[in-house]
């Protein structure tokens, strides 16, 4: 119903995923080196779970769950999902109402509208997302081993990002 | 146009109707956040409650230290967010107790009756010790929508450019601040050269202890 190929079946609008920018932890990292992802493409709903050992790119739209834990999930800018999602990696271009659980990262584009929680050990949020829910990073103790988030210098843990010479007196503001 | 007290970064003003892009502001000291965020509140795997839009350096920053930040854009009003009862419903799925709250400067585009609603309810999410950070403009007009900040660094924010004109603003002297603030002490107040007061309140505290 949703695998690659399905573009060819009539009526049914082209539906090549989109390439993941560069970074991402999808173009990063793919399971099944050259292997493309399997697509859900825009004219097409499903309503239960997905499962599946590939990669995953949801064009179309989703009502239930997305379990696909050792795999990349894209959901693309016409994406729609009402489901939790869980993967190795979850990059969020389009709608989603539930919540979203990346075993390695998830990254919410520009585009993305996300209604839900969001847990991983790297979360990007990019500016221009709408993004309503909350962000888990881990327990306490696991986030000395965390990689820094994206576009940002690494930090120790429970310190501070220095600023050398920050000795202004109250009232004082930057010119 | 340049003003005293503040320092523009990014070269691009946003049109009228245009997003502001990322960068782009004025960049000011911020006394207020730095102490938001210094002692214990700051520690690794707090929770922070972000009332401001999802900003990538905000989140890349807080989630540095906080186990938990969670994200109700309050300042969205066309979505309802600030005015009228919009807050209630954002707020709705949030569960605290936080150990840290970023209102912003949510609380000049509610009346009395929805501020202190706002405030009751932020109350309600945090435990005692937690803090509450949050600029008022004290000079005579303010932005028409509420700003978005841009945290640079733990006492720097980039005030990015509202392409939404001005408006007339709410007077909001400090002793009306500590008043609206029921359940939380004003710790402490920074008035900035450019004519925002940052105030830093803890809660489960009702004493008025109003500084500078």
């Amino acid at each position: 119903m949703w695998k690659k190929g399905d573009s060819d079946e009539p009526g049914v609008p082209d539906t090549t995923p989109p390439r993941p920018p560069a970074g991402s932890p999808a173009a990063d990292r793919s399971p099944r080196g050259a292997r493309e992802a399997a697509i859900i493409g825009p004219s097409i709903t499903i309503r239960g779970d997905v499962t599946g050992d590939e990669d995953l790119t949801i064009q179309g739209r989703i009502e239930g769950t997305v379990t696909l834990k050792q795999h990349n999930v894209s959901v693309g800018p016409e994406g729609r999902v009402d489901a939790s999602i869980h993967a190795r990696s979850v990059v969020v271009e389009g709608e989603v109402k539930g919540d979203l659980h990346g075993e390695e990262a998830v990254v919410l584009r520009k585009t993305a509208r996300v209604q839900g929680n969001v847990q991983a050990p790297r979360v990007t949020v990019e500016d221009g997302a709408r993004f309503r829910g909350g962000i888990d990073m881990g327990e306490p103790s696991t986030v000395a081993d965390k990689a820094p988030a994206v576009r940002r210098e690494p930090a120790k843990v429970g310190e501070m990002p220095p600023r050398p010479g920050s000795t202004a007196a109250p009232g004082d503001a930057r010119t | 146009m340049s003003r005293p007290g503040h320092r523009e970064s990014g070269a691009t003003t946003a049109a009228d109707g245009a997003q502001p892009a990322p960068g782009a502001g004025e960049e000011h000291r911020s006394l207020g956040l730095k102490a938001a965020l210094a002692g214990r509140v700051a520690r690794p795997g707090c929770r922070v409650l972000d009332l401001g839009p999802a900003v990538e350096a905000n989140v890349a920053f807080l989630t540095r230290f906080a186990g938990h930040l969670s994200i109700a854009d309050l300042s969205d009003s066309d979505s309802g967010g600030a005015g009228g009862q919009g807050w209630r419903e954002r707020l709705a799925t949030a569960v605290g107790p936080y150990d840290l709250v970023l209102l912003w400067d949510i609380l000049a585009y509610l009346d009395r009756t929805q501020a202190s609603g706002l405030v009751g309810r932020l109350r309600s999410l945090t435990g005692p010790g937690a803090v509450l950070f949050l600029l008022i403009n004290e000079g005579a007009e303010m932005p028409a929508r509420p700003r978005v900040f841009e945290i640079r660094d733990e006492e720097t924010l980039l005030y990015r450019p509202c392409p939404c004109g001005l408006i007339a603003a709410p007077r909001l002297p400090p002793a009306d601040v500590a008043r609206l603030l029921a359940g939380f002490r004003v710790d402490a107040s920074y008035l900035l050269r450019h004519g925002v007061r940052e105030y830093v309140a803890v809660s489960g505290q009702c004493d008025v202890d109003h500084n500078s």
